[in-house]
């Protein structure tokens, strides 16, 4: 029943059905996405006016993810889906504002499969793939290019390509070029992945720490990368990096968090950046997959901490609000959680309280 | 006779050097003879009470799995056949859901406590209705776990992101979970229950000859059942509730005892309890080092390893004697 066509890229593909009706809008003034991340790319190109319905995912824990915080209005939509592909087609059919086209980020390949989504909803679908900001750009900025053609917005998403590449161009050339034994080491902890996690949660492949020309302790030794991994507490022992760089959203594990495991754990009290003050608290990196625009916010403020002259001028806060205003509409900083506002982008407090 | 008691001799001596050898390796190099402050913490907080929980957690499931083998004259039985994993599984979830807490919180481990001695409280109302036959037992624990298993799939489903990785996580038997306080319980608890078991070593042997067989040698099988599977699943509820599920133990080392000092429990329960623990402490130490730097939960290890050497075990049993538990 489905033809597929092929876009340019290859890894995304449009699902186009025979029996659409023709005087079907070429530019769809209503739309559906599912998928970890796919509301995300929609708000970055401006369009998620356009949105009639969310996965439950969107609406649960809403405070600390940017584009939800941008788009508050998200939450109260009504709920086609549970996440990750797992969509409910008896809610799509009866949405009051009908959709016109589906997006859909398939990372993963769980769910409902599109052929029969497009069968099911007469809605044609579209596929694409997520990607990410460091060896999978390309993915991305073709994702970003196929849903801004779709969209009509082609420009739009010419721009949020090139405001992402000058981000890194230029923390990459500020950074200067130290000699191998000088490089800073660092460490990331408290990365959420599929919910929040304690300290030991790392990755090997964190890209703001290429970008700021940093030394990645969980990379240098290590023969198996991953986005997410746990270490053992001991191993961060053994490398014992210059900075630490806590994702503040451990804070939302229940019971104990990153920040008292800093506090607390013998272990990591025998730190040297836990001993000399050097563990910063950045903007949580990922939530319903990486959210890219703090990504770009962590790694200006990495930079920053790594090599304070070369970034001087540079005001942590000032450019959050400017690459939050500019890749979600809004400058989300101000809106987002007290605990965030107040902790994000600072020295972490990790003195036992008395 | 002599053989048998040596063997036990044997995994006896070797634990406190194995132990040595374990806490001695990790990311970090130690050296014994030249102890530093940064080496003193790593052993103090993180390698010995690591290797110590394996150790209790390996004996006290090793010897748990044997007697309940024992008494319900099953080759199949483990501490797990009560159905106490899913339903300390299911406690910890509902736990997670309800009152938002996490993996680490004793909140889930305390949830998970009460969930499996209802669920045990539960099979013996229900198997004293049959006259507590190990059949019923067997049954009625088959029929719970799967319940159980129910609820913590329904409990997934509604879970968000957050609970359904923190359902996750816990399920996961990690020794790392061992605190001190832990440790305390478990010295007591391990080697009371464990001492108690092979106090009974006679009356499994007379069991393991047929009920009307033990009767006539003076020995109450309802009643040496009944308080088997109260201490066995209460031991077992305070490790799975407190380390998470760690499978195969409890289950393989029983019979790979057996293979080495044949069927007489006073031999059988002593072995077991020192091979239980060997198993464990290698294992956890092998999970530390498999993916290092990465952090794997010995319970995935035991299960990877533990069923090929179950298999081995049963094709080596067939050969010799026709099957495993005959």
């Amino acid at each position: 029943m489905g033809v597929l066509t092929f876009s340019a890229c290859g890894t995304s593909k449009k699902h186009t059905l025979h029996d659409v009706p023709p005087h079907a809008p070429s530019v769809p003034r209503k739309i559906l996405c599912d998928g970890a991340g796919a509301v995300r790319l929609i708000v970055y190109l401006g369009c998620a006016d356009r949105i009639t319905g969310v996965e439950q995912i969107e609406i649960d824990h809403s405070q600390r993810v940017p584009y939800r915080i941008a788009v508050p209005v998200l939450r109260e939509l009504p709920v086609t889906g549970e996440s990750h592909g797992r969509l409910n087609i008896e809610a799509i059919l009866s949405l009051k504002e009908k959709p016109e086209q589906i997006f859909r980020s398939k990372n993963t390949n769980s769910g409902i499969d599109s052929e029969t989504l497009q069968s099911r909803t007469g809605l044609p679908v579209t596929d694409f793939q997520y990607g990410d900001l460091g060896k999978n750009r390309e993915t991305l900025f073709d994702s970003l290019r196929l849903l801004g053609k779709e969209l009509g917005v082609p420009e739009r998403a010419e721009e949020v390509i090139a405001f992402i590449e000058k981000n890194i161009q230029e923390i990459h050339s500020r950074c200067p070029n130290l000699p191998e034994d000088k490089i800073p080491s660092v460490f990331l902890g408290g990365l959420s992945f599929r919910g929040t996690h304690g300290f030991a949660s790392t990755s090997s492949l964190y890209e703001p720490f290429e970008w700021a020309k940093a030394r990645n302790s969980v990379s240098s030794e290590n023969s198996m990368p991953g986005e997410q991994m746990m270490v053992t507490r001991e191993q961060i022992l053994a490398w014992n990096p210059d900075f630490l760089f806590l994702d503040l959203a451990t804070a939302d594990v229940q019971g104990v968090n990153g920040i008292e495991e800093l506090r607390t754990d013998p272990i990591y009290r025998e730190l040297k950046a836990v001993k000399n003050g050097n563990v910063f608290a950045l903007y949580p990196n990922s939530s319903y997959q990486a959210n890219f625009e703090a990504r770009l916010i962590n790694a200006w403020f990495i930079a920053k901490t790594l090599y304070p002259k070369e970034f001087a001028d540079v005001e942590i806060n000032s450019k959050a609000r400017e690459i939050f205003q500019f890749m979600t509409g809004v400058s989300v900083l101000d809106s987002a959680s007290e605990f965030l506002r107040e902790q994000a982008f600072q020295p972490i407090q990790l003195e036992t309280r008395p | 006779m002599i053989s048998r008691f040596l063997w036990i001799l044997t995994a006896a001596l070797l634990l406190p050097v194995v132990f040595l050898v374990c806490v001695s390796l990790g990311a970090v190099e130690i050296s014994f003879f030249d102890l530093n402050h940064t080496a003193k913490t790593i052993l103090l907080h993180s390698r010995i009470p690591q290797a110590l929980t394996a150790i209790l957690a390996g004996a006290g499931l090793a010897v748990t799995g044997t007697s309940m083998q024992a008494v319900l004259r099953n080759p199949l039985s483990s501490p797990f056949t009560l159905g106490v994993s899913s339903a300390a599984a299911f406690g910890a979830a509902l736990t997670v859901i309800c009152g938002g807490a996490g993996t680490q919180s004793i909140h889930v481990t305390i949830g998970a406590f009460i969930s499996s001695l209802a669920a045990v409280l539960l099979i013996l109302i229900l198997s004293a209705k049959r006259s507590m036959r190990p059949e019923t037992i067997i049954l009625v624990g088959v029929a719970l776990s799967a319940f159980y298993s129910a609820g913590i799939m329904l409990l997934q489903y509604v879970a968000d992101e957050q609970q359904l990785a923190s359902i996750v996580y816990w399920s996961f038997g990690d020794t790392q979970r061992g605190t001190w306080p832990t440790i305390a319980a478990l010295s007591f608890l391990v080697p009371g229950i464990g001492i108690w078991f092979m106090l009974q070593s006679w009356k499994f042997n007379a069991l393991s000859l047929g009920e009307e067989t033990a009767l006539s040698l003076g020995v109450r099988a309802k009643r040496t059942r009944l308080t088997v599977m109260v201490l066995g699943s209460l031991l077992t509820a305070g490790l799975t509730a407190s380390l998470g599920i760690i499978g195969f133990i409890g289950l393989v080392v029983p019979h790979f005892c057996r293979l080495i000092v044949g069927d007489d429990y006073r031999f059988v329960l002593p072995m077991s309890f020192f091979a239980g623990a060997l198993l464990l402490l290698i294992s956890d130490t092998a999970a530390r080092m498999v993916l290092a730097p990465r952090l794997m939960p010995v319970a995935i290890l035991t299960a990877f390893i533990g069923a090929p050497v179950f298999l081995l075990m049963l094709i080596q049993l067939a050969n010799r004697k026709g099957g495993i538990g005959e």
